[in-house]
This record gives C-alpha cells, structure tokens and sequence, in this order.
C-alpha cells in the first residue's frame, strides 16, 4: 500500500438534520494529482473545509502526513498550502502586502514573496494594488499565498471557478507545473469534469456526501459502459439473432447498438460465420461524462 | 509570544491605507476642537459656574468635555471593532488565516489588542488635545495632572469592557452592521441605563459615563464593571471563536 498524505475515515459532517458528507474515506497518495469531482452541493467544500480544520467533523478522523488532525493541527497546517473557493485577499494592499501577513504567520524569509509570485507570474503587479487585479490575477494570487514555504501538500478548492476560458487554461497549466516545480501532492476539487480529466492522475467523485469512486484516472474511464456499434445486413435477422445470444440491443436507423462485455474481435467472426454481412462494427468505451453521469444516478 | 507579535503586526499592515487611521486620529480633535468652542464662545459664564460649583478650570474643562466624549468614544470604538473584524469577512481572511498554523485563540487575542491600542490612542490623544486646550485658553490654575491622569486611566479600563462585547459580536456575526447596530444603539441608550446605577454596572456601553473623576459620579462602575466585563468577554469571545466554523 503506497503511502497516503490524506486518509480519512469515516468522515460525517452534519449541518442540524442536513448530511453534508458522509462517511467518506478518501485516500490520497502522496505526489498524486488528485481531483475531487462532483456536482455542486457534493460535500467537496466541506470535506475540504474539514481536512484544513475550519470545521470540525460530527464523526470519523482525519489524517493528513500519517498525524491525527485533532491532535496535530499546527504541526500538519505547516505543510499545507491552501485555497478554499474564491481566494482571499485584502483588496486595499499590494499583491506583495497580502503576501507578506502570510510570509509574517509562516516565519518565512522575505524572498518567497518574489518566489511565489514568479511562479503565478504575478512578479511585475506585486506593488499593485489588488483591487485592480482581475479574477483570473486573484485567483493566482490564491494560488501564490498557497504556496509560500514549500508546502508538501496544496488544497485547491474550485481555483477555475469563474474564469474566462483563458484564465481556466491559465490555472490549468499553472496546477499542472506544481508538482514538479514544488515536489507537492495537490488536491483540487471541481463540479467541471474536462477540467479534472485533463488535471488529475488520481480522481474521487463525490455526490450527496458519498464517495462514489475514488482511483486512477485510467480505472475510472475503464469502469465505462462499453457500446459496440454495428452495421450489418439484413438487419432485422442480426437483431434476432443477438437477442437469441441473449444480449439487448437497440436500433437507431440502419446502427445496432450492443450493450455488453464482448469482444468486438470475437462479435465480428461470428457474425460473418453466420453468414451475415457486416460492413461496420465498433467499440465505444464511452465518454467520462457517461461514466460520471452513470456514477452520480443522474442517467439511467 | 513570537507567533503573537507577528500576529499583531499582520493585523497593523491589514489596516493600511484603511479609513480607520483619519478616524482614530480626527476624532479626539474634532471632540476637543468643539470643547475648545465651547469655551471660547461661553468662557465667562462657564468660569462662573466652575466657582459656583468650587471647580478649578481642569475640571470645569473635563467636565465640559465628557458630556461628548462619553458617546464619541464608545461609538468610534464599535466601528473600529466592527471594522477590524468586518475585514475578514469581507476579504474572506477567515478561511485564509485560520488554515494556517496559527493558534485561534491567538488570532481572535491579536484583533481584541489592535483594537485596544486604536482605543488607548484615542483616549491618550484626547487628554493631550485637552491638555493643550486648557494651555490656549490660558487656565489660571497649574496643570492638574493627577486629574488627567486618572481620568485617562479610568477611560482606559471603562472602554476594555466596550471593546470585549464589540469584539465577541463582530467576531461572531458575518454581518458587520448587526453588531454595529447593536452597538451604537447602546451607545446611544447609554444614557438611560445610566439612570439607574444596578443596571449601568451591566451595561459595557454605560461605563465609559461613569469614567469622569467626580464626586458625584461612582467610578468604581467604570472601574470593577469595566474590567470584569472585558475579562468576561475576552473570555467568552476566545471559547466562541475557537468552536467557529468557518463556512
């Protein structure tokens, strides 16, 4: 089992008769691109909340470096850089000023200011004042204040949210040149599923509190519906034919559309042993929108 | 010790540039600026009354001046609490601050003592002005310092009491102007619970009326009230805030 810099277990969270999370058990391991996935009301904010312990759970523990988070705040704090939904910043202060009530709390020296704003490439508008910046320069700001002091683990909590495809693509690269640029396992929740695809190597999907999967990326896309696409002839005898196989299938103009775990390889030759012709037949792993959509109970 | 000093200068590069700073300073001049008009426009017959009631021009002056100083204090005192706290929710400082490795109790500690320092340069400014008001008008009597110096005191405990419930509210409530509210309409019933003594002792909006050095006037409200509500409040605000979730 690798080594998990965020472990939860059974992690409940309720609001008076509301039930935000609920028995979650997240596993993160450590230099993962974790995306946490799930529509808006999941319990991603929450949970993130919880984890930075900004609230405090109704039940289960919280182990962020393998140390309790109840016990051991200050200590695990020290390791985490942290944007929770919009980014917090004193508009009336500087990019560097903003910067620096960080750098004061952290004991850092004053070099990680220019240091982090390099990296966000906010350098030049650290004397400017943050109320002429716009969204997407406030959120890189967020971003920067999350990662002074070289923290092992960053939170990113919906950094895109309410970008300009520009400022999303943005944040994107920036997220993406994290992990080599600090060495740093980083967590980023998001309702946007193209964007954690194109982030993520480890993803989560939460949905009404519950976790609903959590692995690789690559596990994720293979739990998808598998749909083999076939152009036969005639067809209303390749239809009585698959369903005498006991497979459902459905026809959309002259397209049959197989719902089952075949091999097409294996579908093909015995079509054509059977006298049929076949003049197209393909597979279709489906979409990760399917598949998340399948997850959440949100299709049929 | 360390972490808290930080802290506190964290919270003095917050209030840069901010509206705060004219406010903490042209308060007490604007206060003694009109006690100063009030003198020049009615100095003989203010004189007249300080001998009928045996006052020296020192106390005629503080007295003079207390009746606006005891409502200017406490009002300016529940905007500079509203606002220190107001920030954070405005700039969403809270979630920030507190994800770091900081103590809560520390965080909440650091804005209560910003705001006391904002509060003793008020009270600390306005017995300067004071003092310079009774120089220009050319006082006869000497300088009477232990006067001075006990009011200010006695100001200084009165308003910790102020301050603790200010605090707790605006640390408490997201709505900087529910505690605003609250506050100034305590600042300006005041007067009325200060009618009646039993009542005022509970009432941290009523102590800073019973701060000026006066026979007729029972300081100990001020003194034993004050301090035991701002303790009191300190207190209660640190539980509050530590138990805070931060949505």
């Amino acid at each position: 089992m690798g080594q998990f810099v965020i472990e939860t277990k059974g992690l409940t969270k309720k609001f008076k008769r509301f039930t935000a999370v609920q028995n979650l058990n997240l596993q993160i391991p450590k230099g993962a691109l974790y995306g946490f996935l799930g529509p808006n009301g999941a319990g991603k904010s929450t949970t993130i909340r919880m984890l930075l312990g900004l609230i405090k759970p109704t039940r289960g523990s919280i182990f962020l470096f393998k140390q309790d988070l109840a016990k051991h705040r200050m200590e695990i704090l020290r390791k985490v850089g942290s944007l929770v939904e919009a980014p917090s910043y004193y508009e009336h202060l500087t990019a560097g000023e903003n910067l620096e009530i960080t750098r004061r709390i952290l004991q850092l020296p004053k070099k990680e200011i220019d240091k982090a704003l390099e990296i966000v490439k906010l350098a030049k508008w650290k004397n400017e004042k943050v109320k002429h910046f716009s969204l997407g320069m406030k959120q890189r700001l967020g971003i920067a204040q999350a990662l002074m002091g070289n923290r092992e683990l960053l939170i990113l909590d919906e950094p895109t949210n309410g970008l300009d495809p520009a400022g999303v693509r943005e944040i994107r690269e920036l997220i993406l040149s994290l992990p080599e640029i600090m060495n740093a396992t980083v967590l980023i929740s998001s309702h946007i599923l193209n964007e954690i695809e194109q982030i993520a190597d480890y993803v989560g999907i939460i949905h009404q509190g519950k976790l609903l999967f959590q692995g690789t990326l690559e596990a994720l896309k293979a739990k998808g519906r598998k749909e083999i696409i076939i152009e036969a002839h005639p067809l209303h005898k390749v239809v009585e034919f698959l369903q005498g196989k006991g497979y459902a299938v459905s026809r959309k103009q002259n397209r049959l559309y197989l719902s089952a775990n075949i091999n097409p390889e294996i579908l093909n030759r015995e079509l054509v042993m059977h006298g049929f012709g076949v003049s197209h037949l393909s597979e279709n792993l489906g979409s990760l929108e399917d598949i998340f959509l399948q997850l959440t109970g949100e299709v049929a | 010790m360390q972490e808290f000093y930080r802290l506190i200068k964290g919270e003095l590069l917050k209030q840069k540039r901010s509206f705060l700073w004219p406010v903490v300073i042209f308060t007490p001049l604007v206060g003694t600026l009109l006690t100063f008009a009030n003198f020049c426009l009615r100095y003989d017959y203010l004189r007249g009354l300080a001998a009928k009631q045996n006052l020296s021009s020192w106390q005629l002056l503080l007295t003079q001046h207390h009746f606006l100083w005891a409502f200017f204090l406490p009002l300016v005192a529940t905007i500079v609490a509203s606002h220190v706290h107001y920030l954070e929710y405005k700039s969403s400082g809270w979630k920030q601050i507190l994800a770091l490795p900081v103590s809560r109790i520390k965080v909440y500690v650091a804005k209560w003592v910003l705001v006391f320092l904002l509060n003793l340069f008020m009270i600390i400014e306005n017995s300067i002005c004071l003092f310079l008001v009774g120089k220009v008008l050319g006082f006869p009597e000497i300088f009477d310092l232990s006067l001075f110096l006990t009011y200010t005191g006695y100001q200084i405990v009165a308003v910790s009491g102020l301050i603790g419930s200010q605090c707790f509210l605006s640390a408490n409530l997201s709505n900087a102007s529910v505690a605003m509210t609250i506050g100034f309409v305590g600042v300006a019933s005041s007067l009325f619970f200060a009618q009646s003594e039993q009542l005022a002792k509970f009432i941290p909006y009523a102590h800073m009326i019973f701060t000026l050095p006066d026979p007729t006037i029972n300081n100990a409200i001020a003194l034993n009230y004050g301090f035991s509500c701002g303790l009191i409040f300190l207190g209660l605000g640190m539980i509050f805030f530590q138990r805070k979730e931060i949505s």
